[in-house]
């Protein structure tokens, strides 16, 4: 019976794939798109992401302060020189750079236009620690749309400043932006226009702590033009429970081995996670260029913590100011990569990477092993 | 760049294997295009050590067969970026014996399908299934098995559907 079902099943496979769907034409570059999207929502955490530079003669904005936002807001009047044309395409009017209340750093948002005379919205994002990323297109259609949601800074784990943006487009004829949160309460926005901008960005920031579940747009005289209802992201990370058992470390931080199915290492403080280290592919201690790192680094509010090699026994976090706290590594019980761990608190800062820090690892018997200079990062 | 340029042609050439095999895995286009879109922006972002450690097809096929086993159905996360065909594409009509047994996989748990799929459809050996699923070799023979043994309780034999003896 096994010798004829099997070949039957070979058979009844084969003839079902030819019905699957085809990829269709520029699917690559959409894939290309939609993870850097990704990427840009897990904030580049990595330093060492290819950062194009900005230009930032301060001009001025028109702009529509609907009362909640309270963002900056500077516009560079240079268009920055694109990496590749085939993916950026000729920018319609100024920059809007904002202060990104997820990181701390610059975050530029403009209209440009596509091959094909679609215009497609384009942003460029810095993270804390220096890795940034800039991209074109994806979102909704913007021509002949009152107003899109292009996205936001959500991620996982949450961004360390408990606060996500989100923005996106908005037609001449709307006047106020208002974000709608899963437990009903309600944030207004911000609506700006750069000069030379076929259309308005607006930006709303909210607590990252309740997601946002629809955004509405009003006309001037208060009436609700448009609703855009919103699916907030699920990250398959946030209820997934560890593998064995948890560790825990100095600073109040717990962290377990997870499988997402990727393998990953998540802190949680109280419960909630905090920072995240990827074990894989690669294993640990790679970065996102494939090289080999001396340690990863991660931070919330006072305390920093992260994975290093094994062969490192302490690790010293030296802040500018001269300030050094060390913390011992310890082993990781899941036999899950040739690392050990670590974590301390520092009381100086709650941004280690604006001023800059030297990070530096010593083995059993205090000899220094390596060191990593961070420059400032604002 | 130079990266993203490798990636995209492993894109181009291998898409559409990488939908078949999760049209296979899921057994409907849409969940194979949602499947093989996550799979590949993981892909993506693990690329340069992926390149470097492994091989990319592998890597993107372990992804998506662990997906769709454990957390893909209730932890869908953006909706592919292209709409499919309202029909579905034959090259070559399914006779009665292919149909059958294609509804009958469709009500296979998801690892005994999965574990089919790669035995009957991607030739791996138990131990390749075991690697790419995670889990023992044994539980490969025994996901097999069950659902091996599924099949024969409920098709046919297809002497029974050319109307002939056994």
């Amino acid at each position: 019976m096994t010798d004829r079902l099997e070949p039957r099943l070979r058979s009844a496979l084969g003839t079902a794939a030819t019905r699957a769907p085809q990829a269709p034409a520029r699917f690559s570059a959409e894939v290309v798109l939609r993870s850097r999207r990704r990427r840009t929502r897990r904030h580049a955490l990595v330093a060492g992401v290819c950062v194009v530079a900005v230009a930032v003669p301060v001009a001025v904005t028109v702009t529509r302060d609907t009362g909640g936002g309270g963002i900056a807001a500077v516009v560079t009047a240079t268009p920055t020189a694109f990496e590749d044309p085939l993916r950026n395409p000729d920018p319609v009017g100024k920059r809007l750079t904002i202060d990104n209340p997820s990181e701390g750093r610059p975050l530029s948002l403009w209209y440009a236009r596509a091959r094909n005379g679609a215009t497609v919205f384009c942003r460029k994002y810095t993270s804390r620690t220096g890795g940034g990323t800039e991209f074109c297109g994806e979102g909704p259609v913007i021509d002949g749309a009152e107003a899109t949601d292009q996205g936001s800074t959500e991620s996982f784990p949450p961004p360390v400043t408990g606060k996500v943006l989100h923005y996106g487009t908005a037609q001449a004829g709307i006047a106020r932006v208002v974000a709608v949160r899963e437990g009903g309460g309600r944030v207004t926005g911000t609506l700006r226009t750069p000069q030379g901008a076929p259309q308005a960005i607006w930006t709303v920031t909210v607590s990252a702590d309740e997601p946002v579940t629809a955004f509405e747009f009003l006309d001037g005289l208060g009436r609700t033009v448009k609703r855009i209802e919103r699916q907030p992201p699920v990250f398959p990370e946030t209820g997934a429970k560890p593998v064995g058992s948890t560790v825990e470390m100095p600073g109040g931080l717990v962290v377990g081995l997870y499988e997402t199915p990727d393998r990953s290492l998540i802190w949680k403080l109280e419960g909630r996670a905090v920072a995240m280290n990827t074990l894989s592919p690669g294993g640990p201690l790679t970065d996102m260029g494939g090289r080999p790192m001396k340690a990863e680094l991660r931070e919330h509010e006072d305390r920093w913590f992260g994975i290093t090699g094994s062969g490192t026994a302490r690790v010293a976090l030296v802040l500018r100011d001269g300030t050094t706290v060390t913390a011992d590594t310890r082993p990781e019980p899941w036999q899950a990569g040739d690392f050990r761990m670590f974590a301390g608190t520092q009381r100086r800062t709650d941004d280690i990477y604006a001023e800059g820090f030297e990070l530096v690892g010593y083995d059993r018997d205090g000899a220094e092993l390596w060191r990593e200079d961070h420059g400032p990062t604002r | 760049m130079e990266d993203d340029s490798r990636f995209e042609e492993f894109v181009a050439e291998r898409a559409d294997a990488l939908l078949r095999y999760g049209y296979l895995l899921s057994g409907n286009p849409h969940d194979a295009a949602d499947l093989t879109q996550e799979a590949l922006i993981r892909l993506h972002q693990a690329w340069p050590r992926v390149r470097r450690k492994q091989a990319p097809e592998p890597y993107v096929k372990m992804i998506m067969a662990r997906l769709h086993v454990s957390i893909w159905r209730v932890r869908r996360r953006e909706a592919p970026g292209w709409a499919l065909p309202e029909t579905a594409r034959f090259d070559s009509p399914p006779s009665d014996s292919d149909e059958g047994l294609w509804q009958v996989l469709a009500t296979l748990p998801r690892k005994q399908r999965a574990v089919l799929v790669l035995r009957y459809y991607e030739d791996l050996s138990d131990t390749e299934i075991a690697d790419v699923l995670g889990v023992s070799r044994g539980t490969v023979r025994s996901h097999a098995s069950l659902g091996l043994a599924r099949l024969r309780s409920v098709l046919p034999s297809p002497s029974a559907i050319n109307g002939s003896p056994a």
